[in-house]
C-alpha cells in the first residue's frame, strides 16, 4: 500500500485569524483544527489541544495504543487549507491502529462533515495527482 | 614615434607606461580626495562648523573640490601662434589633440578608475561593516544599561530609538496599505538611484578625462562596496547583513523584489518589513520531535536570522523546511496567500537543509554533532526533496 499523507481541502468555517496593526497575533486555522480534533476524539483518539505554530498554522498531537500521529493545518487563504500528517511512532513491530488506518478514518470523517469539501490527497511534495483517498494499493 | 606620448615631464612614454601612470594617478586622486574630505570633516567637528556629507560620493566630490582649490594657479602668457610649415621645409599642418577631451583616453582612464574604485569600495564596505559592529556594540551596551533612559535626551535613548525604528516600520506598512503608490514610488526612486550609483551607462560620460575619472571612480567604489555587502552576505549570512543595520539593502529595494514576484504593493511592503521578533522561525530539529524546550527554542535550534525580512524568511523557511508550504497575508494587506510553489521556489535536498537550515550558532559551535542530529531527525521523517 502507498500512503498519501498531504492533503488540500476547502472549509466553510469562519476565517479566524487574530491580527494587530502589524501582523498576525494568531494565524488562522484554529477553528478548523478544533473541528478536526473533535472528529478524532470521537473516533477514540487522545488528541492534544490545538498548538499554534506561527506561519505553519496549527498542530495536533494524536495518540492511540502507543501510536503517535502529528497533524499540521495551514489555512493559507480564506477557504483553502493544507493538511500535513506524519507517523511519529518509533516502533520495532507493527502496532494498531496503523498510519494507513488512521488516515482512512480521518479522510472519512472529513468527507462526512459538510464544513469541509474538495478534499484531495497527495503522495509527496512533487505529486500533482490529487486522489480522493489517502491510501491506495501500490 | 607612433605609440609614444609625452609624459608630463616631457619624456616619451609607451601606452603601457601611460596606462600605469593613469592608474597610479587615479588611485592617488581617490585617496587624496577622501583624506582631504575626512580632514575637513574632522576640522568641522572640532570647530563646531556644520558640514553634512551623507554619502561617499559627497565625500569624494567635496574632497576633490578641496584638492582643486589647493592647486596653485599658474598664469601663462599667451603663446604666439606659430605659422604652419610648408612641404618645402616649412612647418607641417598639425591637428591639435586635446587629451583631456579625447573619447578614447576618457574611456580608458574611466575604466581604470572604475577598477581602482572597485578595490577601494570593497575596502570601504569592510570599514563600514566594522563601524557598524562597533556602533552595534555601543548600542547594545546602552540598551542593557538601565540608566541610559535617564541620561539620554527624550527619544534618544537606545530603547527609544528601537521603539522609533519599530514604529517607522509600522508606519511604512500602514502608508503602503493606504497609498500603494508610495511603495511603487519608493521602489522606482531607489531603483533609479541604484542604477545611477552602479551603472556607468546610466549617466552620460563627463566632458573631460579628469571629470570622467572622478565619475567612474565613484561608480567603481559603489560597485566595490556592493560587492563587499553581497560577499559578506554570502560568507557571513544574514548576520553580516544585520550588523550593517540594513543600510545597503533598503526597504525599498526589498519591496522591489517582492513587487517583481507579483505581489501587490501592500503585500510587498508587508514582506519587506523585518521578520517579527515573535515569529516562530524555522526549527532545525522539528518541534514535533519532542526535543527539550530549552534546546528546541534556543538559538542553537531556531533559525531566525537577525534583520531578515518577512519575505526572505518565508523563502528561507520554504526551502529548508519540508513541512512549510506557505502562509497567508493579514486581512489588512488584502489577505491572499504566500506560497513557495507559486513563486517557483525549490526545496533544498538533505545537504542544503542541514547547511541552510541550521542556525549560525549551531554551525559555529557544534556543526558536526548538531548537523548530524538534525539530518537524522529530518531524514527519518521526510524522504522527499521538494514539493
Amino acid at each position: 500500500m502507498s500512503v498519501r499523507q498531504w492533503a488540500e481541502f476547502r472549509t466553510e468555517l469562519p476565517y479566524d485569524a487574530i491580527e494587530d496593526e502589524i501582523d498576525f497575533v494568531e494565524f488562522p486555522g484554529r477553528s478548523v483544527t478544533e473541528a478536526i480534533a473533535a472528529m478524532l476524539a470521537s473516533l477514540g483518539y487522545d488528541v492534544s489541544a490545538p498548538i499554534h505554530a506561527g506561519e505553519h498554522g496549527w498542530e495536533l498531537d494524536v495518540r492511540a495504543n502507543g501510536r503517535r500521529f502529528w497533524l499540521q493545518i495551514t489555512r493559507i487563504e480564506e477557504h483553502d487549507c493544507y493538511l500535513t500528517t506524519q507517523d511519529m511512532t518509533w516502533r520495532i513491530w507493527r502496532l494498531q491502529p496503523s498510519f494507513e488506518e488512521f488516515l482512512t478514518q480521518l479522510n472519512k470523517a472529513l468527507r462526512a462533515d459538510g464544513r469541509f469539501s474538495q478534499i484531495g490527497w497527495f503522495r509527496d511534495r512533487k505529486d500533482e495527482t490529487r486522489a480522493p483517498h489517502p491510501v491506495e494499493a501500490s | 614615434m607612433a605609440g609614444y606620448r609625452p609624459a608630463r615631464s616631457g619624456v616619451l612614454e609607451t601606452m603601457a607606461d601611460f596606462y600605469d601612470r593613469r592608474t597610479r594617478e587615479v588611485a592617488k586622486l581617490g585617496r587624496e580626495a577622501e583624506a582631504a574630505a575626512h580632514k575637513a570633516y574632522g576640522d568641522a567637528l572640532r570647530s563646531g562648523t556644520d558640514l553634512v556629507l551623507r554619502t561617499q560620493e559627497e565625500v569624494n566630490r567635496f574632497g576633490a573640490k578641496l584638492l582643486d582649490d589647493r592647486k596653485p594657479v599658474v598664469r601663462r602668457s599667451p603663446q604666439p601662434a606659430r605659422p604652419p610649415r610648408t612641404a618645402g621645409g616649412g612647418q607641417a599642418p598639425r591637428v591639435k589633440v586635446d587629451l583631456n577631451r579625447n573619447p578614447v583616453v576618457k574611456a580608458v582612464a574611466g575604466d581604470l578608475a572604475e577598477k581602482v574604485g572597485n578595490a577601494a569600495g570593497v575596502v570601504r564596505g569592510g570599514v563600514l561593516a566594522v563601524e557598524g559592529l562597533a556602533e552595534g556594540a555601543v548600542f547594545l551596551q546602552r540598551l542593557t544599561n538601565p540608566l541610559d533612559v535617564l541620561v539620554s535626551p527624550p527619544g534618544q535613548s537606545a530603547a527609544g530609538q528601537l521603539l522609533g525604528a519599530a514604529s517607522q516600520g509600522v508606519d511604512y506598512v500602514r502608508r503602503g496599505v493606504a497609498d500603494p503608490q508610495i511603495v511603487i514610488r519608493d521602489v522606482r526612486d531607489k531603483a533609479h538611484q541604484m542604477r545611477v550609483d552602479l551603472d556607468p551607462t546610466a549617466t552620460p560620460a563627463a566632458r573631460t578625462v579628469s571629470e570622467e575619472v572622478q565619475r567612474r571612480l565613484n561608480i567603481g567604489m559603489n560597485q566595490g562596496e556592493l560587492a563587499f555587502d553581497v560577499g559578506s552576505f554570502a560568507v557571513g549570512g544574514p548576520l553580516a547583513k544585520s550588523v550593517k543595520g540594513l543600510g545597503a539593502v533598503s526597504k525599498a529595494s526589498k519591496a522591489e523584489k517582492y513587487l517583481a514576484q507579483g505581489f501587490t504593493p501592500a503585500e510587498a511592503a508587508h514582506l519587506a518589513e523585518p521578520y517579527p521578533k515573535r515569529g516562530m522561525g524555522h526549527h532545525f530539529g522539528p518541534r514535533r520531535a519532542g526535543l527539550p524546550r530549552s534546546y528546541s527554542e534556543s538559538v542553537f535550534n531556531r533559525l531566525k536570522p537577525e534583520g531578515i525580512t518577512r519575505g526572505d524568511m518565508y523563502e528561507l523557511h520554504y526551502k529548508v523546511d519540508p513541512e512549510f508550504k506557505g502562509t497567508g497575508f493579514p486581512a489588512r494587506v488584502g489577505g491572499g496567500r504566500w506560497s513557495g510553489a507559486d513563486l517557483g521556489l525549490k526545496k533544498y535536498g538533505m545537504a542544503g537543509r542541514i547547511w541552510h537550515g541550521s542556525p549560525a550558532p549551531l554551525k559555529a559551535r557544534v556543526v558536526g554533532l548538531g548537523g548530524g542530529a538534525g539530518a537524522v531527525a529530518h531524514g527519518m521523517m521526510d524522504e522527499e526533496e521538494s514539493w
